[in-house]
């Protein structure tokens, strides 16, 4: 069976950066001058190769034979019944990996062999990216290190051990609060001395520019894609299109397909690492955008259930929907989400990462609560499938065992 | 005191040293700061330190760690800077990350820096593409603005900076974070000769000059050198010796002589 992916961004139009690579005040290139040539480099080769019929279709071919890509939406009967709301998902779970992370690195891996490069470095916090990129590397060889903070290592040994098996190397990171963060300016550290042989896979859409943008757009697929099969399956866009937020790559990429619609968008953040919700604008990793920050400008760490929303800021394009009132940002605290991490997996049969459970748990409390309203149409990215977060969630339940056993 | 004075010393062809000292790495940092100038420093940088530091490498990484660990704030520091002011008797030029500008606020910022005395900020992660609103207050309060310039950057946006730089210009030695190396790179002496050929003001080399050879050799191409992480590593090395201000004196005297 053959698809071609390419009728899913004829009608595409994207948000485009300024000539700063901002998106209103937000975004832009905040480096040290030893990587504004590469991240120019970067520019002129995604500009000129994304819009070259030739490297889209080897893009969007790979994406479909290999990453399993369309994926499809799955109308959730039992649980709209309950909640009174018409639930849809759209399936990045499906796809090789088990993630839409799949996406972004396919397109940045063929990018990095147009440039030339022989090596990828990437940064990764639960490991999800870091496995998503050595899958890539391993695809195109080329040889790949992923830097991962000494905690996050630690608390995801298997995520380690799958990398490892890829053939990628996996370098601990001990500086700073030793997770995600740290592991950003670690492989940007990398990045200004490796820069003549060397790409910088970086996993989300945040970043100095060309990332925020190039990311949003190799993960343009899947709001994309949504658009359409949505239309073919209800003759209508959604009321509501819900992701989680966490640097912002699958919500990102969700947005990209309703921007011009009258649908409703909304990002659910992690309540302890909610950039949008509580944070105030500042420049790190090479963006402006929004911080959890200290008064004098130090970076917070995050925290929350789910290592892969752990980041103090937020992708710059984000904070500008924010600001602009296009998209809404909220914010789900960890026990709705292992309610809703359980909800899913019992009332559809599908165990959701708790990353996207952030987005469920948002939808059962706004449709409870009548923010809501009855019979809307609300489509949810589930980001990934979460047979990676099955061990924490079992050492969490087990503290809430009854006498027979059960959860 | 604005960094003219450096200028100066150029068109005299005297050699430059400036010496790098974390604020905050041991509660006596003003006297290091004391001690290199009376061990020949013709400015001191001091770094205000940051959580997430991306161009430094590991050694002032741990400084910046033990500064903030113990509780180092820009306010603090710029007490500590105006404790010196009446004293050090040479320029200091504040290097930091900008997101600790923008906390503070760009105008409020400036106008303490400079009320305390400093000469000039460095800000690595401020490219000329988003200097405008820093260039503006700085300029209004009277302190210099050091850009950087990489072994990588292009001969016609060399010319830009250049332009841009003022007190002097900050080339990088090399692709990479700070931190100690064995030898002068070559991309070091590539990259101040094409500054060289589009500027008069003083050109400086900063990251990988670690040795009094290396300076000495250095200054065979540019106007002086900034000397960062080898003088950060023998401070956190001797940290509980009280003679600690007196290694940074000779420290600094060493490369002094070597340059000379």
């Amino acid at each position: 069976m053959s698809e071609d992916l390419s009728k899913y961004l004829e009608s595409y139009t994207p948000l485009l950066p300024d000539d700063k690579g901002k998106f209103g005040q937000f975004g832009g290139r905040f480096v040290p001058e030893s990587l504004v040539n590469a991240c120019e480099q970067l520019q002129i080769a995604f500009d000129k190769f994304w819009s070259d019929p030739e490297f889209r279709n080897e893009y969007l071919n790979l994406l479909h034979s290999y990453g399993g890509r369309p994926t499809p939406i799955t109308f959730c009967g039992n649980l709209s019944e309950l909640l009174g709301i018409k639930l849809y998902l759209k399936r990045e779970d499906l796809t090789h990996t088990g993630s839409h992370k799949i996406n972004n690195v396919v397109g940045q891996a063929l990018l990095a062999k147009r440039m030339g490069k022989t090596h990828l470095i990437a940064e990764t916090g639960a490991g999800q990216h870091g496995v998503a990129t050595a899958t890539a590397a391993a695809l195109f060889g080329l040889k790949c290190k992923v830097y991962m903070g000494q905690v996050d290592a630690k608390r995801q040994e298997l995520n380690v051990f799958r990398m490892k098996l890829l053939g990628s190397e996996v370098q601990e990171v001990i500086s700073g609060s030793m997770t995600l963060k740290d592991a950003v300016n670690e492989a940007m550290r990398e990045w200004v001395s490796r820069v003549d042989t060397t790409h910088y896979c970086l996993g989300s859409v945040m970043g100095p520019h060309p990332f925020p943008y190039m990311v949003r757009e190799f993960q343009s697929i899947l709001g994309n894609e949504a658009k359409i099969q949505f239309k073919e399956l209800t003759g209508d866009d959604p009321d509501y299109v819900v992701a989680c937020v966490g640097g912002g790559s699958n919500a990102a990429g969700t947005f990209a397909g309703f921007i011009n619609t009258d649908s409703k968008l909304v990002g659910v953040e992690a309540a302890g690492g909610a950039a949008l919700s509580y944070g105030r604008t500042g420049v790190v990793h090479g963006m402006t955008s929004k911080l959890l920050q200290d008064e004098t400008g130090q970076i917070n760490e995050a925290h929350s259930i789910s290592a892969g929303l752990d980041y103090p800021g937020v992708g710059p394009e984000h904070a500008y929907l924010q600001d602009i009132d296009r998209a809404s940002y909220v914010a789900a605290n960890d026990e709705e989400v292992l309610e809703a991490f359980l909800m899913l997996s019992r009332m559809e049969g599908i165990i959701p990462a708790l990353e996207s459970a952030h987005g469920l748990a948002w939808i059962i409390r706004a449709a409870k609560a009548g923010e809501i309203p009855k019979d809307k149409t609300v489509l949810l990215t589930l980001s990934g499938r979460g047979d990676k977060d099955v061990q924490q969630v079992l050492s969490i339940l087990q503290l809430r065992k009854d006498e027979k056993g059960n959860f | 005191m604005r960094l003219s004075e450096l200028t100066a010393k150029k068109t005299s062809n005297q050699k430059i040293l400036v010496p790098y000292i974390t604020a905050g790495i041991t509660d006596n940092w003003g006297d290091l700061v004391l001690a290199a100038a009376d061990g020949g420093a013709d400015a001191v940088e001091i770094g205000l330190p940051f959580s997430d530091p991306m161009i430094d490498g590991n050694i002032i990484q741990l400084a910046y760690k033990k500064s903030l660990d113990a509780g180092y704030n820009t306010q603090l520091i710029l007490d500590g800077i105006n404790s010196l002011k009446d004293r050090v008797g040479i320029p200091l030029i504040v290097m930091t990350y900008y997101n600790l500008l923008f906390a503070r606020g760009l105008a409020k910022v400036a106008f303490d820096l400079s009320t305390v005395g400093v000469a000039g900020t460095i800000v690595p992660d401020l490219t000329i593409e988003e200097l405008d609103p820093w260039s503006k207050e700085s300029q209004a309060n009277n302190l210099d603005n050091v850009l950087l310039v990489a072994p990588s950057t292009p001969r016609a946006r060399t010319a830009q900076i250049a332009n841009l730089s003022t007190g002097f210009i900050y080339a990088l030695g090399v692709m990479g974070t700070t931190g100690i190396r064995d030898s002068l790179s070559q991309d070091a002496i590539a990259n101040v000769t094409k500054i060289k050929e589009l500027t008069d003001k003083p050109v400086l080399i900063g990251v990988g000059v670690s040795t009094p050879q290396q300076a000495q050799q250095a200054v065979q191409y540019c106007d002086g050198v900034i000397v960062g992480s080898a003088l950060v590593k023998l401070i956190l090395d001797k940290l509980d010796k009280p003679e600690l201000p007196k290694f940074v004196q000779s420290f600094v005297t060493d490369f002094k002589t070597a340059i000379a």
